[in-house]
């Protein structure tokens, strides 16, 4: 681990390197003060705040990945690799060394990435004029170990990558690749993915796909709570049976080849063929069974979520309804059974006099329970009131199956 | 059999090398404790291959290679080798202690040797510089040093004088010929008929795959 942390720290060294991690942390700042700039009526506290759950963690990881196939292919484009071996480390030796080198640099990159949420989260919060005193979030889960949680991700994204660089053994090509394979974790693919099921469907095939089920599930790689357990225990292990299978591959295409590559007709080649069809075996898998491949998707990812997202049919949708009415004194006409609440009763009061945020997407743990927050101001006193809205699917949409809410915080003073 | 072969560090036995559409052999030589082999011929005639080879970078098409009595494959790497390949193999940014510091740490060797060998080298000045602001020569130094760190019995070079001006020539040549008075044996591809002389080495003359020359001691 000591040979893996002063190789890292060479990596690292490297100005491109140096250049692509401000990169990473610009965008997870910008990421930050944008996403919580909405919320902040919440006024949570700072670690709620910074390990909230968004989508912006999978910068990290794609960073992570990138970053590792970066130091795995530089190891093999400077050559070191051919040093290496007349020193007397063996193929083997060598690539578990880039794969242990890579783990430790993405768990630093986990880590860079952690420092600039809370930084980020600091920013936003003074920028808001709020205090840094910590307060319960009310609303917002803390997921504790989601912070240890992404660095262990992080570390198997940048050992993948690493993977795929002494797989690749060219730097560019290595990163490119790990952009291919985990960049279906940035959230605009999952909106073009929405128009193009197949992608959906090959997604978690992908290393980043089964990453991130292995992640967000019960039995992942740690036992989850709070928001990011959002997966059944049973993905876990199709997660982890996908990603160990591309490990496996990458693998063996790195470790079963001289240290430097002579023929176009050599067993490397023709073990990079082998791998490129295992590739194609398992696009082709993940094109068959569809429902399976669905099935391993976060909720949010899932096309039937997308689909109903893009005809404003979704829970969020339903609930956004639900409120319009009762803000106007109108009765929520198939939403909820008839004559099932009273729209004039002080419990909605809030919603029709108060400045409401509903959802968003990344603070539900699942599409069935939508929070929505009220805040009224009477002259100087601040109530804020959190609804959860339960739902049930109705045939394409939602139905609105209970409602709780309570009294939050009271502020008196101004807040700014 | 008094040719030598049995006190051989290194000892090929039916060799063929295969790079791309390239192929030659089969050849047999050996190198005794203390002696030095030169590969002499042409650009393209195979000499870096059959070095290459001979280190187990590359796949040999048939044939036995021993070195330090140990067998060397594309699976097994040598012991007991030092190399000044045609490629530095530094990382650039770094400097070249550091880089020294790099290959001990990787292969799990003790760092003790890298200050004296600087000093050898004549890179004690220069040793916090990154590696990316040294000369030709100064690289050379360097990879030297690299070659020299864990005291190898033998030492694999391919073309160590191209790009040096005449001093680093000669400074090249007197630690070699220094290590093989020591008892270093030295395997040696080259085109500089010169520095092959000064070195009192035994030729295998190389031209398109075929070889003549003094393959045994």
């Amino acid at each position: 681990m000591i040979l893996a942390l002063r190789e890292a720290r060479a990596v690292l060294g490297r100005r491109a390197i140096r250049l692509a991690l401000v990169v990473t942390v610009l965008a997870v700042l910008i990421g930050t003060t944008r996403v919580y700039s909405g919320t902040l009526d919440l006024s949570p506290s700072l670690f709620a705040l910074a390990t909230s759950d968004d989508q912006s963690r999978y910068i990290a990881l794609i960073a992570a990945a990138m970053l590792g196939a970066e130091a795995g292919g530089l190891w093999h484009s400077t050559l070191r690799s051919s040093y290496s071996w007349v020193a007397g480390s063996s193929i083997t030796q060598q690539t578990l060394q880039r794969v242990s080198t890579g783990f430790v640099l993405g768990v630093l990159c986990g880590i860079i990435y952690w420092l600039s949420r809370v930084v980020g989260s600091v920013i936003t919060i003074i920028g808001s004029g709020h205090d840094l005193v910590l307060r319960d979030a009310g609303l917002v889960p803390i997921d504790s170990s989601a912070v240890w949680r992404l660095l262990v991700a992080c570390g198997l994204a940048a050992a993948t990558g690493a993977l795929i660089g002494t797989a690749t053994r060219r730097p560019l090509a290595a990163v490119a690749g790990s952009f291919v394979l985990f960049g279906s974790l940035l959230p605009i693919v999952g909106s073009f993915a929405a128009r193009v099921p197949a992608i959906v469907s090959i997604q978690s095939f992908a290393p980043g796909g089964a990453l991130t089920t292995l992640l967000e599930s019960n039995a992942g790689i740690s036992k989850a709570s709070g928001l990011i357990a959002l997966r059944s225990p049973r993905s876990a292990f199709g997660g982890a049976a996908v990603l160990l299978s591309w490990c496996a591959v990458l693998w063996v295409v790195s470790t079963f080849d001289t240290v430097l590559r002579s023929s176009s007709t050599s067993v490397s080649s023709r073990l990079r063929h082998t791998g490129l069809a295992g590739v194609g075996v398992i696009v082709a898998i993940a094109l068959v069974l569809p429902p399976l491949a669905r099935e391993a998707l976060p909720w949010h990812l899932q096309p039937s979520w997308l689909e109903a997202k893009s005809r404003h049919a979704s829970s969020i949708d339903v609930v956004k309804s639900f409120v319009a009415s009762v803000s106007h004194g109108r009765y929520p006409v198939g939403l909820v059974p008839p004559k099932g609440i009273d729209v004039s009763d002080p419990f909605w009061a809030p919603l029709i006099q108060g400045a409401v945020v509903i959802g968003p997407q990344r603070e539900m743990s699942s599409p069935s329970s939508v929070p929505v927050v009220a805040t009224v101001r009477t002259g100087s006193r601040h109530t804020t009131v959190g609804y959860s809205f339960d739902l049930e699917p109705q045939g394409r949409s939602w139905r609105l199956r209970k409602v709780n809410g309570a009294v939050l915080r009271v502020v008196n003073g101004h807040t700014g | 059999m008094d040719d030598g072969t049995d006190s051989a560090i290194v000892r090929a036995t039916g060799i063929v090398v295969e790079r791309g559409s390239f192929r030659a052999g089969p050849v047999s030589f050996s190198i005794s404790e203390g002696e030095a082999l030169a590969l002499v011929g042409p650009n393209g005639s195979g000499k870096s291959t059959l070095l290459l080879t001979t280190l187990g970078l590359l796949r040999r098409v048939a044939g036995s290679l021993e070195i330090n009595g140990r067998p060397v494959s594309h699976r097994e790497p040598p012991r007991g080798v030092g190399a000044l390949l045609s490629w530095p193999g530094f990382y650039d940014w770094l400097s070249g202690s550091r880089n020294l510091i790099l290959a001990c740490e990787g292969n799990r060797m003790a760092q003790g040797r890298i200050g004296p060998l600087l000093d050898e080298v004549g890179l004690s000045a220069a040793e916090h510089r990154p590696v990316s602001t040294y000369s030709t020569g100064m690289t050379k130094r360097l990879e030297l040093a690299r070659a020299l760190l864990f005291d190898p019995a033998v030492l694999i070079l391919d073309e160590p004088t191209s790009g040096l001006d005449d001093g680093a020539w000669e400074w090249l040549a007197d630690s070699l010929e220094a290590r093989r008075s020591d008892g270093c044996s030295l395997l040696v591809a080259t085109h500089d008929h010169e520095f092959v002389e000064r070195l009192g080495a035994r030729n295998i003359r190389m031209n398109s795959g075929k070889f003549e020359g003094d393959l045994l001691p």
